[in-house]
């Protein structure tokens, strides 16, 4: 039960907000912002789904009416993968941005992600761009902490805090109060955002998700224990600073350090902790193994293949095979190629991991990069569901060219180099198909974020009790 | 003067001993020497990878030279052979290192289809890449105006809030009172600049030609815009906290939804066309000409290449030079995609100029990067310059494909060597429009403060 005394301080709380001119002004501009942002984001990535769909029928459509060829042909020949905006993504574009979200899967090669966004991009762009995520992530903060940073040092400043207290309210009471009022200031601004989100995932869903309701409750529940963290930790530095003054420039270095410091450094350490090959270091060892294999990976030898088939069927001659023994060689080379790919892209992807870990514990020191985790974790734009989709992608071309070769193989003979194969088997090599990770593998992933945020709201709530109860009154 | 100094000092003394102030020099000085050490560091890596993309293709060269059988076609060869073509970067790229995140200046390309090896990036982690890079120019354009701003807000203000206003006025001249704590800010505020510049100027071995000078201009006069901005806001009548809010805010607003909404602005206003259709056109004008008369797929390239018209492709059996024109003509088939997708490039580029020019700060950076040629213009000259690389490639190799010269009969240490790009000749100049906007708008700052706070500091 609410006790009277709170229900007023929140009333009072909550109008004082909302007649001060500044303030107004200050939310009306972020809500304006957050719905802009909501609204474009939408947009775009409907747009963007509409595009990929086309362009996956488009490549498709490609591949069936290539006409006739020789398989090996047409694994050259080749397709394109697209990966699907998730439903969410409009929240928060994640790093789509900068891996792309097209690869052309061929023959011999694991090819990397094209068309990223932020290639296109001028400068301007390199502080931040305009999107849901950003605005949850620094403006809301900001706009906390200048709602708040008076509510206790200002009520001392003019000398009402003593008489308050001296009514007989609580001090628990009165910055409860304070919380909920100014929270109600704020729920303003984001019930408003969230119907706006939960309506334009609802009615028209820019693209497929596992479980989309499931993983906006969870991006909503998140944004909300960072906020709460935000008006707690506000609440804390003003019953402890001197003044008011005081109070907001140490809010305002927080904010600094937490949206542009902490995050910058945490990218320098991961670095430093985790480096990575330069492009041109890796290209050159994939090139080298490719070419000579290493000391556990053999490259295939034809000669000794073809060997292997004639004792295998009893043969004499390589043409008296009932079977094409280049088909079995191209598929001998694809797997010593996949495993070359495998030791150094899963080499790389992990270092990536490694670096990711190392960014998201600088969390402990700034909350923004948990939250930031989590929420690409769950708009399904985050590196690990991209390297998800990406190995469904190499799935799906190891696959082709297995029943490339195969059909190449079984179909023709050694030395027969006219076999031409069509639609029919085109056709009937299945498209991808592509299933979003599920919410629990998401959160899985995302489990330090998790702990780091819950312990931030847990811990600055302990700090702003005990600041309160300490407070001085003049 | 001697007073006056002894004033100087005695302020100086005080601001340093304030502990926020002192914690806030010493991140910054630390940050700022730490961004030069490693812009430094940048700058030496693009150079050692540079050489090792030489040694890298000697190698492979030799590599090739010695697996193959001499008499193998050079076309054969060249389907594996990698030519590096790396731009070396500016010593300014370590202060503004701008795209460089994104992009990759260490291009490595084949004979084949160039349009598909054009677009190769660094292999950066892409977490890491979103989160945004620390570089001297994102400390000294984002970070020093929240320092400015927080030694800056309360000028006046902390002087009536604290009693000692009046003291002032029946004592001292206001105004000169104001001049000597400003004063001493700026030197404090001249300090944190200075060192970490010096020591990036030092360690990236910038000499002081009209690049680096213009950077230094730009660097001073964005920090005098913000002493100015404060200085306007500060004289008035406002409280501490109100001041403190203004500029904040006014920070927020230039540093952060400024440039956001321009890149908003500017990517619906320049769409890039279908982003897909260059690449899907490249393939299908390659991979078609596997079904089409060899002679027909000469033609296209006899018509890029007249020089090379009298010579003939035989029909029947597999040629290098057929494939390696099989490729250009999927560079043909590109080429219109591929251009419009420059034209576009280059429109974003300059309309982010031009409009850059109303939010000063903006205009600064966008001009250091431009200077440092790590924005996306010189990103294009570079791709231009790899392209003039591949053509002049394909002049050289192509009679021996033609001839289909053995590999031991082939002059290797004559092929063309990669010529970078050219530095904008312009981009000295770039420096002065940004310059002007943040002159124009540090002196409009102070004559609207001085209008709406009345009769300054009385």
């Amino acid at each position: 039960m609410i006790r009277h005394s709170i229900r007023h301080i929140v009333r009072k709380e909550f109008t004082d907000v909302l007649r001060d001119g500044r303030f107004r002004w200050c939310s009306v501009l972020v809500g304006a912002l957050l719905l802009v942002s909501l609204g474009h984001g939408w947009v775009q990535a409907r747009e963007a789904q509409r595009e990929h769909a086309a362009a996956q029928a488009t490549a498709r459509d490609h591949w069936e009416s290539q006409g006739e060829k020789n398989p090996h042909s047409a694994a050259h020949y080749g397709i394109y993968a697209f990966k699907p905006r998730l439903a969410l993504s409009f929240v928060d574009e994640g790093v789509d941005p900068y891996t792309g979200t097209s690869v052309w899967l061929e023959a011999h090669r694991q090819n990397d992600f094209l068309l990223r966004p932020a290639q296109d991009a001028t400068s301007a762009q390199r502080v931040g761009a305009l999107t849901a995520a950003q605005v949850l992530q620094h403006l809301v903060p900001l706009l906390i902490i200048l709602l708040t940073f008076g509510a206790l040092a200002g009520e001392r400043e003019r000398g009402t805090l003593r008489q308050l207290l001296a009514t007989g309210v609580g001090r628990r009471d009165l910055a409860l109060g304070k919380a909920l009022g100014i929270a109600g200031a704020l729920g303003l601004l984001l019930v408003p955002a969230a119907a706006v989100g939960a309506a334009a995932l609802v009615v028209g869903s820019p693209g497929p998700a596992a479980s989309p309701v499931a993983r906006a409750a969870v991006l909503a529940v998140v944004y909300l224990v960072y906020f709460a963290a935000f008006v707690a930790l506000s609440l804390a530095v003003s019953a402890w600073a001197r003044s008011t003054r005081t109070a907001l420039v140490i809010l305002l270095g927080v904010w600094v350090v937490n949206g542009l410091v902490a995050p910058r450094v945490a990218v320098d350490l991961s670095k430093w902790m985790h480096p990575t090959p330069s492009a041109l270091e890796f290209a050159q060892t994939v090139e080298r193994e490719m070419a000579t294999g290493t000391e556990d990976i053999i490259p295939p030898d034809r000669d000794a293949l073809a060997e292997r088939l004639m004792a295998q069927y009893g043969v004499e001659r390589v043409e008296d095979l009932p079977i094409n023994d280049v088909g079995a060689y191209l598929q001998e080379s694809e797997e010593f190629g996949n495993r070359i790919f495998d030791r150094n892209y899963g080499a790389l992807w992990d270092t990536f991991e490694r670096q990711g870990v190392v960014h998201e514990l600088v969390a402990v020191a700034a909350p923004l990069l948990a939250v930031r985790a989590l929420s690409m974790g769950l708009a399904g734009t985050d590196v690990e569901q991209h390297r998800h989709f990406a190995s469904a992608a190499e799935t799906y071309r190891r696959d082709l060219m297995r029943r490339m070769n195969g059909d190449l193989t079984e179909n023709s003979r050694s030395g027969d180099f006219s076999y031409q194969a069509g639609a029919e088997l085109w056709e009937s090599t299945p498209p991808l198909r592509y299933d979003a990770p599920t919410l629990g593998w998401v959160l899985g992933n995302r489990f330090l974020s998790l702990v780091v945020l819950g312990g931030w709201l847990a811990g600055t709530i302990l700090i702003a009790a005990a600041r309160v109860r300490r407070a001085e009154v003049a | 003067m001697r007073a006056r100094l002894r004033l100087l000092r005695l302020d100086m003394l005080r601001l340093t001993r304030s502990t926020g102030v002192g914690v806030a020099v010493v991140l910054l000085l630390a940050i700022g020497v730490y961004t030069a050490w490693r812009g430094g560091r940048n700058i030496e890596a693009a150079e050692s990878s540079a050489v090792a993309a030489e040694t890298g293709y000697q190698d492979q060269l030799e590599y090739l030279l010695s697996s193959y059988p001499l008499t193998t076609e050079a076309g054969e060869v060249l389907y594996y052979l990698a030519f590096p073509a790396p731009q070396p970067s500016l010593p300014l790229a370590g202060l503004a290192r701008g795209r460089t995140e994104v992009e990759t200046a260490s291009l490595r390309i084949r004979l084949l289809a160039l349009e598909g090896q054009l677009y190769e990036h660094e292999t950066v982690n892409p977490r890491l890449a979103a989160a945004g890079d620390l570089d001297l120019a994102f400390l000294l354009i984002a970070l020093l105006p929240l320092f400015i701003i927080a030694l800056t807000y309360d000028l006046v203000s902390s002087e009536r809030e604290g009693g000692t206003w009046n003291l002032v006025r029946l004592f001292a001249r206001p105004r000169r009172l104001l001049a000597l704590k400003l004063a001493s800010r700026v030197c404090l505020v001249g300090a944190v600049v200075a060192v970490p510049v010096t020591v990036a100027a030092s360690l990236a071995g910038l000499s002081l030609d009209g690049r680096a000078g213009w950077a230094v201009a730009l660097i001073a006069l964005h920090t005098g815009f913000w002493f100015a901005l404060c200085l306007g806001v500060a004289s008035g009548r406002r409280s501490s906290t109100a001041n403190a809010m203004i500029l904040v805010g006014t920070w927020v607003a230039l540093t952060l939804l400024a440039p956001a909404a321009l890149s908003l602005a500017n990517a619906i206003l320049h769409p890039v066309p279908e982003a897909l259709e260059l690449t899907v056109r490249q393939r299908q004008g390659y991979h078609e000409a596997w079904d089409m008369t060899k002679d027909e797929t000469m033609q296209g390239f006899f018509e890029d290449y007249p020089e090379w018209s009298d010579r003939t492709v035989p029909e029947d059996v597999f040629t290098w030079s057929w494939y390696y024109a099989m490729n250009h003509r999927g560079d043909r088939a590109a080429r219109e995609a591929s251009a419009a997708y420059r034209d576009v490039l280059r429109e974003r580029e300059g309309w982010a100029r031009r409009w850059s020019l109303l939010v000063p700060p903006l205009a600064a950076q966008l001009a250091l990067d431009r200077l440092a040629a790590t924005d996306l213009g010189a990103q294009l000259a570079y791709q231009d310059a790899v392209r003039q690389h591949h053509e002049r490639l394909k002049t050289y190799f192509y009679p021996h494909l033609f001839a289909a010269t053995p590999i031991n009969a082939v002059d290797w240490d004559g092929v063309p060597v990669f010529e970078p790009a050219a530095l904008e000749e312009g981009a000295t100049r770039a420096g002065f429009p940004a310059a002007t906007a943040l002159v124009l708008a540090s002196i409009l700052v102070l004559a609207a403060g001085a209008r709406l706070s009345g009769p300054r500091a009385d």
